[in-house]
């Protein structure tokens, strides 16, 4: 009990510093948020890494009134694994924040109501977390997407914000109705509304209760941002301060993974359907998101559809981890969901160290369009250097955590063939193929990414920075990188922490199997202590060998062109172009360009534009049908008072008719 | 022992066509040509373009210690080294990639970008590649996996020269040889990785040499273990030997018979060896579900 004791402590400071975030004068505020949320971590953080090492768990019941009687809490070693992950974003979030708001003070914006808003999110994540009822947990869910809705909607005076905010609002609604929808479902058969209940009913009831589930992964994948449900997701992350989208993108969408484990945690007898129906959805997601991403100029909408590849991976994951469990292979199983596991961890560190590095970009130069920047690295070298270590993270290289991840996951997939179904195997190498690509893919993505903004000459000068970010900005990057860089060369320090999770689905008895991804893990990781030092000799071999030479600086080559300007580099969009029959098939292509005239043309205009098909061909036309549908009964909202007071006598008079005829 | 491989190369295109030929060492005394020189540095570049090389030849050396070469040993082994062996190509072409859009130079940018589209194409076809060995094996071992194919009793011969094919088609590929890319052609709108060189001079540019040419031979080692198999002791690594040269050869043949695709037909020669992996897989796949 004293572990749950510490935990309401915790939660208790985080609402103490949001009431007194309000209070005090506009410079300190994001520094009282960072205090109250480092002091909730360290309280709250040591409980959950107790209760993951020494595999326990606990729960607890609030009284509450008639006719709810309880409300349960409690926390398990996966419910621990995501705090972790909460604390450990939110706070480097809250870190970075204090340098990113310095350039709003002084502007009258509602700096406090934002920061209000961010401690919200952090409270509301972690009571999603330990919430064990469903009045808890879709009041935890609720309270976390108006929170979240509230801290993005920092530059509301921009149209794409207030826009982008109430598209994210409706998603989320949507989410909950599907939410709420499954969860009373199993709640109404089994007549109580605690977790545990549910269970039960899950083993009693198998058909109501799979039709249940479905809504319920509909709800949780709305908020994980699974295609074809991810539509709020490139448009939410662009809009958010880049605080706030770290934190949306690196834990905020885990918590709907967090909702899917814990519905697998009650089922015992999965279906290879549910299985295979995951994984596809997954590997659908990798595919949009990765060639969505390709076709982007704006940073943070890159790096949104970014996210939802790598949601894609740790849902293929998941997906592996079931048809294991309903196979009954215990390799797959333990490697799937331990690969999913890591891969949340790993994503929630550079997805959060790559929105920072965006945001660095976008408060020092005012844009966050690629095609408008260049040459970054001579003004924010520090800035550029945490970005490329995030790129490198991001597709999975030697020597940083995103291959950590990404190698468990296709050893996971290559476990298929252990079991004796055409079908599994040849699930397994059609998601290998495809993560495989997507992962080359990638890697043309986060080159352009960092290339184009850093790399190079300037293209337009009227977007240079002035100096590099502010030291809270850099401090915090370089935590993030350094974590990366730390457990790419030594995985041992996360292994511990996916141990007991992957226990609790995977079964108890899958040690061993953790035991030996530990040894392969190690392994690998010697393999990128050799690859790094190998570079590190031939590096300095390299200034030895050009150290007394006749060593001279020049142009560029140009072929023999001596006016060579900046504008002439390759842009983001010519650089993907060999890539355009993926863009074209998957994503809305429009292209306006102006014939050359003449043989010294002075003026041409190119326009390319990339639409989501998805949001723009199947959820547009549908939210354009409920309004025109909506729209038939409008004349009923008429504004005069008269009439809504004839509505009600209506009402009465039709009420007394009906008690009348029908006793 | 890389640049041997290259000898043959060109010394084979040059018997071919009638000539005498440079000798075959002549790529390692160009190499040590190049690293006794100084280099010209672009104003434009950062320390990206600086510690490409030597990150670029070091992943070609990394790739080069999970593969096995004498024996069926390699340096270094542990179940899941094949995703190594991919991912040290990966950072590896990421960091040329990098360096070439470094320099500003648009030459350097559409080679990085046609370069990019074909790695995003090998990758993928190479993956399932050692899928197809994975469902012969339950070893997850870079060494073990490869020499499963020839071991299947019925049809290993068939299954070996398919591989063979599509380990060939990747060299070509991603040697950067005819008829992927033309590593003798000096037009800038021509090349493909010698375009992303352009800028790299004395040892930078030896070192990226180095790592190319590791490459190619690398996947000529990947031929020669699939094709001799389990064979081990002096005749196994006879015949190592004499198939790293026949592929030398072969590609020296195929230099001297074809040119380079139009740029337009490139994907499709991408698009066709990663079907040849497919059907090897499907082929893998049905011969252990179907009983071929």
């Amino acid at each position: 009990m004293a572990a749950m004791t510490y935990i309401w402590l915790g939660l208790t400071i985080i609402c103490l510093g949001a009431i007194v975030i309000t209070a005090v004068n506009e410079k300190i505020k994001a520094w009282v948020l960072f205090a109250a949320t480092a002091a909730a971590s360290l309280l709250i953080g040591c409980q959950a890494i107790k209760i993951i090492i020494k595999n326990l768990s606990y729960t607890v019941k609030v009284p509450f009134p008639y006719p709810v009687c309880f409300i349960n809490f409690g926390i398990d070693p996966l419910s621990a694994f995501f705090i972790c992950i909460i604390l450990g974003s939110t706070l480097m979030s809250a870190l970075y924040a204090n340098g990113y708001l310095s350039s709003y003070y002084k502007q009258n914006r509602f700096i406090g109501i934002h920061l209000f808003c961010c401690a919200m999110l952090t409270l509301s994540m972690i009571l999603v977390t330990i919430s064990r009822d469903i009045i808890s947990f879709l009041f935890s869910w609720e309270l976390m997407s108006l929170s979240s809705w509230g801290a993005m909607l920092f530059e509301n005076e921009k149209q794409e914000v207030e826009k982008a905010g109430l598209k994210y609002l409706v998603y989320m609604h949507a989410a909950f109705i599907f939410l709420a929808a499954g969860f009373f479902w199993v709640g109404t058969e089994s007549g109580e509304w605690s977790f545990e209940a549910l269970q039960r009913t899950w083993t009693e009831k198998p058909s109501a209760a799979w039709a249940a589930w479905t809504m319920l992964a509909a709800g949780f994948s709305i908020k994980a941002g699974i295609v074809p449900l991810h539509s709020w997701l490139p448009d939410a992350h662009p809009a958010a301060p880049s605080h706030v989208s770290g934190v949306m993108s690196g834990v905020m969408i885990k918590t709907g993974i967090y909702g899917i484990l814990r519905t697998l945690l009650w089922i015992d007898n999965i279906p290879p359907a549910a299985g295979y129906t995951v994984l596809f959805a997954a590997l659908i997601s990798i595919l949009i998101g990765v060639a969505g991403a390709l076709a982007q100029t704006d940073i943070k909408k890159l790096l949104a559809y970014s996210s939802i590849e790598n949601i894609g991976i740790i849902f293929a994951g998941i997906g592996c981890g079931m048809l294991g469990r309903a196979y009954g292979c215990k390799p797959l199983m333990v490697l799937g969901f331990a690969g999913a596991f890591l891969h949340t961890i790993n994503h929630a560190i550079f997805k959060n160290l790559l929105f920072q590095g965006a945001g660095a970009v976008y408060i020092s130069t005012h844009t966050r369009d690629m095609e408008r920047l260049g040459g970054l690295w001579r003004i924010m070298p520090v800035t550029a250097v945490c970005f490329l270590i995030g790129s490198l993270a991001v597709i999975a290289v030697p020597p940083l955590n995103g291959l950590i991840s990404e190698f468990c996951i296709f050893l996971a997939l290559t476990k298929t063939t252990y079991i004796n179904s055409l079908l599994c195997n040849t699930a397994g190498a059609f998601g290998i193929t495809l993560l495989a690509a997507a992962g080359a893919v990638a890697l043309v993505v986060f080159s352009k990414a960092f290339a184009i903004t850093f790399l190079g000459n300037a293209r337009f000068p009227s977007h240079k920075p002035e100096t590099e970010c502010g030291k809270p900005i850099l401090l915090s990057m370089e935590i993030l990188c350094l974590s990366a860089l730390c457990i790419g060369t030594c995985p041992k320090s996360i292994l511990w922490l996916i141990n007991t999770p992957t226990a609790q689905l995977a079964g108890q008895d899958s040690y061993l199997e953790l035991a030996q991804l530990s040894f392969s893990l190690c392994a690998a990781a010697k393999a990128f202590l050799i690859f790094t030092s190998v570079a590190a000799v031939f590096f300095i071999l390299h200034y030895y060998l050009i150290k007394n030479k006749i060593n001279t600086k020049s142009a560029t080559w140009g072929c023999g062109y001596k006016e060579a300007t900046a504008r002439m580099q390759y842009t983001g969009g010519s650089f993907v172009a060999p890539f355009n029959f993926l863009i074209k098939s998957l994503m809305r292509h429009e292209q306006k360009s102006e014939q050359i005239k003449g043989f010294f043309p002075e003026h041409c205009l190119t326009e390319v534009k990339t639409f989501d098909r998805i949001d723009y061909q199947i959820i547009s036309p549908l939210t354009a049908l409920i309004k025109k549908i909506a729209g038939w009964f409008s004349w009923i909202q008429s504004g005069s008072t008269q009439h809504y007071i004839g509505y009600g006598l209506i009402f009465l008079v039709l009420s007394l008719l009906w008690v009348i005829i029908y006793g | 022992m890389p640049f041997l491989f290259t000898g043959i190369i060109i010394r084979v295109k040059a018997l071919w066509s009638g000539r005498q030929g440079p000798p075959i060492l002549q790529p390692w005394y160009d190499w040590l040509k190049l690293m006794k020189k100084g280099e010209v540095a672009s104003t434009a570049v950062s320390l990206v373009f600086k510690v490409s090389p030597a990150i670029v030849a070091a992943a070609s050396i990394s790739a080069v210690l999970v593969v096995p070469l004498i024996d069926g040993k390699s340096f270094i082994s542990f179940p899941g080294d094949f995703i190594f062996f991919v991912s040290a190509f990966a950072v590896g072409k990421y960091f040329s990639i990098l360096s070439a859009l470094d320099t500003g130079s648009s030459f350097e940018g559409i080679g990085a970008s046609r370069d990019a589209v074909y790695t995003a194409l090998v990758e993928p076809a190479l993956m399932l590649f050692f899928f197809s060995c994975l469902i012969f094996t339950k070893n997850l071992t870079l060494g073990s996996m490869i020499t499963s194919i020839s071991t299947v009793k019925s049809c290993g011969m068939a299954g070996t020269v398919l591989a063979a094919i599509v380990l060939f088609i990747m060299m070509l590929i991603e040697g950067c040889r005819v008829p992927a890319d033309d590593p003798a052609t000096h037009l800038e709108l021509t090349m493909i990785h010698e375009a992303m060189l352009l800028d790299n001079s004395g040892p930078n540019l030896a070192m990226m040499v180095y790592a190319a040419s590791l490459k190619t031979m690398l996947f000529g080692i990947l031929i020669a273990k699939v094709i001799t198999g389990n064979i081990r002791g002096v005749s196994g690594f006879a015949y190592f030997i004499i198939i790293i040269c026949l592929s030398a050869a072969a590609i020296g043949i195929i230099e001297s018979l074809s040119s380079r695709f139009k740029m337009s037909h490139l994907p499709e020669f991408s698009f066709f060896m990663l079907t040849l992996s497919v059907v090897l897989c499907a082929c893998a796949l049905l011969f252990v579900f179907g009983g071929i």
